[in-house]
């Protein structure tokens, strides 16, 4: 390159673009790309609803809801029959039936709904003083508990409840990817892959949620516009309580048997396989020791400060991290896609070196979140504190 | 960067505060790069809103595997070329400037600052008679000082290809410096002042 190019070069990269870049009329553009964010975002969420738009409405239902229901819960009604397009989208499944009730019958958008009566997407469903069971055949069984008060938001899939005031209970046939039910509380979620659950809310105006886990895994977070939650897992048994406007950041669980509320001695419909949750077969990574079983239950005297544990293993890193890479490589995937994962697994250790809280950063798929929880919990360290395992994974 | 890694992170699950800050970080940089790259001030602040609307679109399926600068680089490489396509199919006024800044007044200094400036302003007009492919490695090497490798990622080409077009791109600057006045004598300058033609190639 000549010496006058070289020359030139050094003024130019000094100042070609510098004053220009300064003098942007930076309050316009921050504006403008932060307008065009929040609208793009609407739309996703337009399109999500209209996505799980019921394909017709039944009868007069709206009026009945117009009367007696919280003007939150009139809003969310009214913006589903305003949805351009919503009459276009089929919905094939529903979100349950009434299998039974105690007490007082359930309403249904402001209507006594007896044993039978099918639940679909967008029903608001309202147990007063009585308590209604619900079944998903093969899915879930789920019991709503006296004073609650709940919306139907998605039933393709993965069913989706938002929680305005009381308890639902639920026992989730345990699915191999995604998650299998959901509940929405106040912009945060509680989901699960396969588990026995219940959340709590004492009110609308109360963003303090209760979560006892007796079995399974579930994730907490924020509500996401679309797909699967990301946010903290919780492994069984656990009492789980959090405020919704910061689930991240208010989130505390205590893995003390005795803290957590026992399963509800209501009928549970039957019709789903046995749902204790077992951990899938130990990884066969070469690296991965083998994993020590998992006690089935927990002592029935609820002394215990967490679950029993395995005896401390001085190689507990690296054998989360060949759990935690055998997890995402046996995730489906195209022969011709070349899949590379960089994470870093932060673990809370309580002091005898078993795990307290785990999360990925960046976050992971749920499904190898979820697989990954089976190794993560089952796992025994030669110390307390924290740990922060690197996992690199390719294909 | 640990720092940046969870901003990246959040910012991607939809956290709206974060994405500003990542915002607030980058946007003088991507604002210089476009404006190199545009060759010139017309539809800058368009362009830079496109980048960061895009950057805000994709950011969930930014895995990591480069670095965010590149990923950054990337976004906005695509976002101009897209941008210049579209201004060629438009129709140009004939009182439209044709993308070059003219001198903006108002602050004449000393005539050796008036010189550099009317240089930098000729330097990006050759720029912009370059080929697309050519000024954006060029701009990349030479003036954001990215490395042939790194640049081959931002743009999807391989290294070889990435030093060949910078190899014709300086040879089409050094071609056309005579062509431009104020060059002209800083090219005439230095030739005598090394008693030779001064080309050369790195």
């Amino acid at each position: 390159m000549s010496d006058a190019l070289e020359k030139l070069l050094d003024e130019v990269r000094e100042d070609l673009g510098t004053k220009e870049a300064r003098s942007v009329d930076w309050d316009q553009v921050d504006e403008r790309v932060f307008a065009r964010i929040e609208a793009q975002a609407q739309e996703e969420r337009r399109a999500e609803k209209a996505r799980f738009a019921p394909q017709r409405r039944r009868g007069l239902a709206m009026a009945a809801v117009g009367l007696v229901a919280a003007a939150a819960i009139v809003a969310v009604v009214v913006g589903k029959t305003g949805e351009p397009g919503a009459e276009e989208v089929a919905t094939s499944e529903t979100a349950g039936t009434v299998v039974s009730f105690l007490g007082d019958p359930v309403l249904v958008d402001g209507k006594p709904a007896g044993t039978g009566a099918t639940l679909r997407l967008g029903d608001v469903i309202e147990t007063r003083g009585g308590q209604a069971t619900v079944d998903r055949p093969g899915k879930l069984t789920l019991t709503l508990e006296p004073g609650t008060r709940t919306v139907v938001t998605h039933v393709n899939g993965a069913l989706v409840l938002a929680l305005e005031r009381g308890a639902v209970e639920a026992q989730v046939v345990p699915v191999s990817s995604g998650e299998a039910f959901a509940v929405d509380v106040a912009g945060s979620r509680v989901a699960v892959h396969g588990t026995h659950l219940r959340v709590a809310r004492a009110s609308e105006r109360d963003a303090r949620v209760v979560v006892d886990l007796n079995e399974g895994v579930v994730a907490v977070g924020e509500a996401p516009r679309l797909g699967s939650v990301v946010g903290t897992l919780v492994n069984a048994p656990a009492h789980v309580e959090y405020d919704a406007a910061d689930p991240a950041g208010s989130l505390k669980q205590t893995h003390d048997p005795a803290a957590v509320r026992p399963p509800a001695r209501t009928e549970m419909v039957a019709t789903a396989p046995p749902l204790a949750f077992r951990p899938e077969p130990p990884v066969t990574h070469p690296a991965a020791p083998a994993a020590e079983p998992r006690p089935e239950s927990h002592p029935s005297s609820g002394m215990a400060s967490k679950p029993s544990s395995p005896a401390a293993d001085a190689n507990a890193e690296s054998a989360v991290a060949a759990a935690v890479r055998a997890c995402m490589a046996n995730r489906p995937s195209a022969d011709n896609v070349t899949v590379v994962v960089s994470t870093t697994l932060h673990l809370d250790l309580f002091d005898d070196g078993s795990v307290r809280a785990a999360r990925f950063d960046p976050p992971v798929a749920p499904d190898v979140n979820a697989c990954a929880a089976q190794a993560i919990y089952r796992e025994r360290f030669d110390h307390g504190g924290a740990a922060a395992i690197r996992v690199d994974f390719s294909n | 960067m640990a720092d940046e890694e969870r901003l990246i992170a959040r910012a991607a699950a939809d956290d709206r505060a974060a994405f500003r800050e990542l915002y607030n970080r980058h946007r003088s940089d991507v604002a210089r790069l476009v404006y190199r790259m545009l060759g010139g001030r017309g539809d800058l602040e368009d362009v830079i809103q496109e980048v960061f609307v895009q950057v805000h679109r994709s950011l969930k399926d930014f895995r990591g595997q480069s670095k965010f600068s590149t990923w950054l680089h990337r976004v906005t490489v695509n976002v101009v070329l897209m941008h210049r396509r579209a201004a060629r199919s438009r129709p140009v006024f004939a009182d439209e400037p044709l993308g070059e800044v003219l001198a903006q007044g108002g602050d004449a200094g000393p005539d050796e600052d008036a010189e550099r400036r009317e240089r930098v302003r000729a330097f990006g007009r050759l720029l912009d008679r370059l080929a697309d492919k050519k000024r954006i490695v060029f701009v990349l090497h030479e003036l954001e000082g990215i490395s042939p490798s790194e640049i081959a990622k931002i743009v999807g080409a391989p290294v070889l290809t990435v030093r060949t077009r910078l190899f014709y791109a300086r040879r089409e600057i050094e071609a056309m410096l005579g062509e431009e006045p104020s060059l002209a004598g800083l090219q005439l300058r230095f030739s005598k002042a090394s008693g030779g033609d001064g080309e050369g190639e790195s």
